[in-house]
């Protein structure tokens, strides 16, 4: 584990501290120059690429969580030294999207208000209430895990509750939102679980793959054979959501139908990439164990970690696609005296009243802006921090523990 | 005491009085509208469309619902959108974090957020600004403001700086053709109760976006109107 040391760290260290400070800037002047002007949001696409960052992050905040969890639950002792690892992550991952939804706000000063008169209707509070558990209950568990505490499976015990709870509460902070029918369906909580293992495990696989230890590559396997099972899980409750928008002839339905048709190469990429990704491995498995062992016919450990890159973007656009179907267009459907209509959609005042753009709009088609691409780093690059340090200091408390087995 | 609004669909001519009339006495920032009017269905406003072999136009007026089960309510963390004692869903400037979750959460799209810091408008000298020129709280919350903060939901209040006075919203007031009424619902003789007993086939009421299950306060009138004209496929008017 001496390869963790923040010497070898110092450089992404420091590559995440510049991206967190420009992340910072960008976020000020979006607050300075004012929302209208600096971003491309409007009252049709209210949430934009911070909060799709911000589900970005939960996602490794609760598979960091699981993927710890299920070595140390199960005994996988091959597997052990990754745990940790992977616990850092989940605190990174859990913090910076605090950070993103921090930063999403459009009044941040008012947040006194949040914690004094709390509404316990709200999946909001309960979002903000399971995302401080988890961060809290995240870091005693990295705590056990890095200082061998007695009590560590206890701990992943309580961890992998509390990433249950945190992804179920996310997965009904859409899907209880009856008004968008892209994101109103029972499928929802279930996939936010399915996607937060999906990016633990191609972490792992990067995490593993790129260790230097000697079953480095036994151990990339092992988490790119359950990584394969949860990418196809995710296509199949995808494509059960479309299926089900389908029959369900809404004007809603319709308007999500029409925009996915619109993103479709965004959705591809959601379902296809990482699809594809795994198939790869997979094959490239096989076809090693048919060539009786030979290790070079396999899956070498760049390609499973260039493959599990390709799950990660194959996520960020799901998390993208989370947003464009329900967010991009309008909401109320109307025919002459209510008449059933899923065709007459009514405009929406977006906010707009200068230049070119349109006031009255029933579909917007939301590209982030430069601004908006640079304030994401501000959430990502603190994760990546919290991540490095996570991982440099429990690499050293390791080496400082008597008989250290590494 | 319930407030409610009725809009007789019959007698709206789509002049958007209430649109301007609502921007202007509400202060509402560039960009912000509270109150909508658009000929449903039709691409382009004041467009007839094809119903039954003949042509038809109807304007629908569109604003806060004030849904009895009103969802934007229960999507905010802070409480800072409540329903008042007269059944007006308001919001609360002070309290509003701008995480517009209520946004997300409304299915008639009526909230607007205040993306920027407003501007005054630009005049011969310097800038105007318009709008009732007075705070107005309720309980200490800050439910009207001519000088809007930055990053804060804001939609129709029913004109809660007049409402609370005894009078009328400025919509229901301006319009030409008293196509708005309003009243307390649970008054027989307010204008509300008046009108609904005065009511006659085939006028009948209806609420948008049922499937919601949103009960809103706003109750339209069914146009009892007909398709106007015929048009031959040359585009001429046949019949009327």
């Amino acid at each position: 584990m001496k390869e963790t040391l923040l010497g070898r760290s110092g450089k992404a260290l420091l590559a995440c501290a510049i991206a967190a400070a420009v992340g910072l800037g960008a976020w000020i002047a979006m607050m300075n120059g004012g929302l209208l002007a600096t971003t491309s949001m409007s009252n049709i696409f209210n949430w934009g690429l911070l909060i799709a960052v911000f589900a970005f992050l939960v996602g490794f905040g609760a598979g960091g969580q699981f993927v710890a969890s299920y070595v140390v639950l199960g005994r996988r002792e091959r597997l052990m030294p990754y745990a940790t690892v992977m616990q850092g992550v989940a605190v990174a991952g859990a913090a910076g999207a605090g950070v993103a939804i921090l930063a999403d706000l459009g009044h941040p000063l008012h947040m006194l208000a949040l914690l004094m008169h709390p509404n316990p209707a709200s999946p909001l509070t309960w979002d903000m209430i399971a995302l401080t558990v988890f961060i809290v209950v995240a870091v005693i568990g990295w705590l056990a895990l890095a200082r061998d505490w007695k009590s560590k499976r206890v701990w992943m015990a309580i961890g992998l509750v509390a990433a249950l709870a945190l992804q179920v509460v996310e997965g009904c902070l859409f899907a209880l939102q009856s008004a968008r029918a892209w994101w109103h369906s029972f499928i929802m909580p279930v996939d936010f679980i399915v996607v937060a293992f999906v990016c633990g495990l191609a972490l792992a696989v990067i995490v593993s793959a790129a260790s230097k230890r000697q079953d480095a590559l036994g151990a990339a396997r092992s988490f790119a054979n359950l990584l394969l099972a949860f990418v196809i899980l995710h296509v199949v409750l995808s494509l059960i959501e479309v299926i089900g928008l389908a029959f369900e002839s809404t004007g809603g339905a319709a308007m999500a139908l029409s925009l996915i048709g619109r993103y479709i190469v965004l959705y591809l990429i959601e379902l296809a990439l990482p699809l594809a990704a795994v198939l790869f491995l997979k094959v490239k498995e096989v076809q090693g164990d048919r060539a009786a062992h030979d290790h070079l016919i396999g899956p070498s450990k760049r390609e499973y970690a260039w493959s599990s890159v390709l799950v990660i973007v194959g996520m960020f656009a799901h998390r993208l696609m989370l947003l464009y179907p329900a967010l991009g267009g309008a909401t109320l459907f109307t025919g002459l005296s209510n008449q059933p209509s899923a065709e007459w959609a009514y405009p929406v005042s977006t906010g707009f009243f200068a230049g070119a753009r349109e006031t009255w709009a029933l579909t917007q088609a939301y590209l982030p802006s430069p601004v908006e691409w640079l304030s994401a780093l501000l959430p990502l690059g603190i994760a990546g921090l919290i991540a490095i340090l996570a991982f440099g200091i429990a690499a050293r408390w390791h080496d400082r523990r008597p008989m250290s087995e590494d | 005491m319930k407030y409610g609004m009725i809009i007789d669909l019959d007698r709206c001519i789509g002049c958007r009085t209430c649109a301007v009339v609502c921007k202007n006495h509400n202060a509402e920032p560039e960009g912000i509208w509270w109150n909508r009017v658009f000929a449903s269905g039709a691409p382009n406003y004041a467009t007839a469309v094809a119903v039954d072999g003949g042509m038809r136009s109807e304007f629908l007026p569109v604003s806060c619902q004030q849904c009895e089960n009103a969802p934007c309510e229960t999507a905010c963390p802070t409480g800072a959108t409540y329903t008042d004692e007269n059944g007006v869903v308001l919001v609360d400037y002070d309290s509003c974090i701008g995480c517009r979750y209520c946004m997300v959460a409304c299915p008639y799209n009526v909230r607007q957020f205040n993306w920027q810091k407003p501007q005054g408008i630009p005049a011969t000298e310097g800038t105007y600004s318009y709008g009732y020129p007075f705070e107005v709280r309720q309980d200490g919350k800050l439910v009207y403001t001519p000088d809007r903060p930055e990053g804060v939901v804001e939609k129709c209040t029913f004109c809660v700086q007049y409402t609370s006075e005894g009078g009328d919203p400025a919509c229901c007031v301006a319009c030409p053709a008293n196509a708005r009424i309003f009243g307390d619902i649970d008054d027989p003789d307010s204008a509300y109760s008046q009108y609904m007993k005065g009511l006659v086939s085939p006028k009948e009421p209806y609420t948008l976006g049922d499937e919601y299950h949103t009960d809103p306060k706003v109750v339209y009138m069914r146009s009892s109107r007909k398709a106007d004209a015929r048009v031959g496929s040359e585009g001429e008017v046949t019949e009327r």
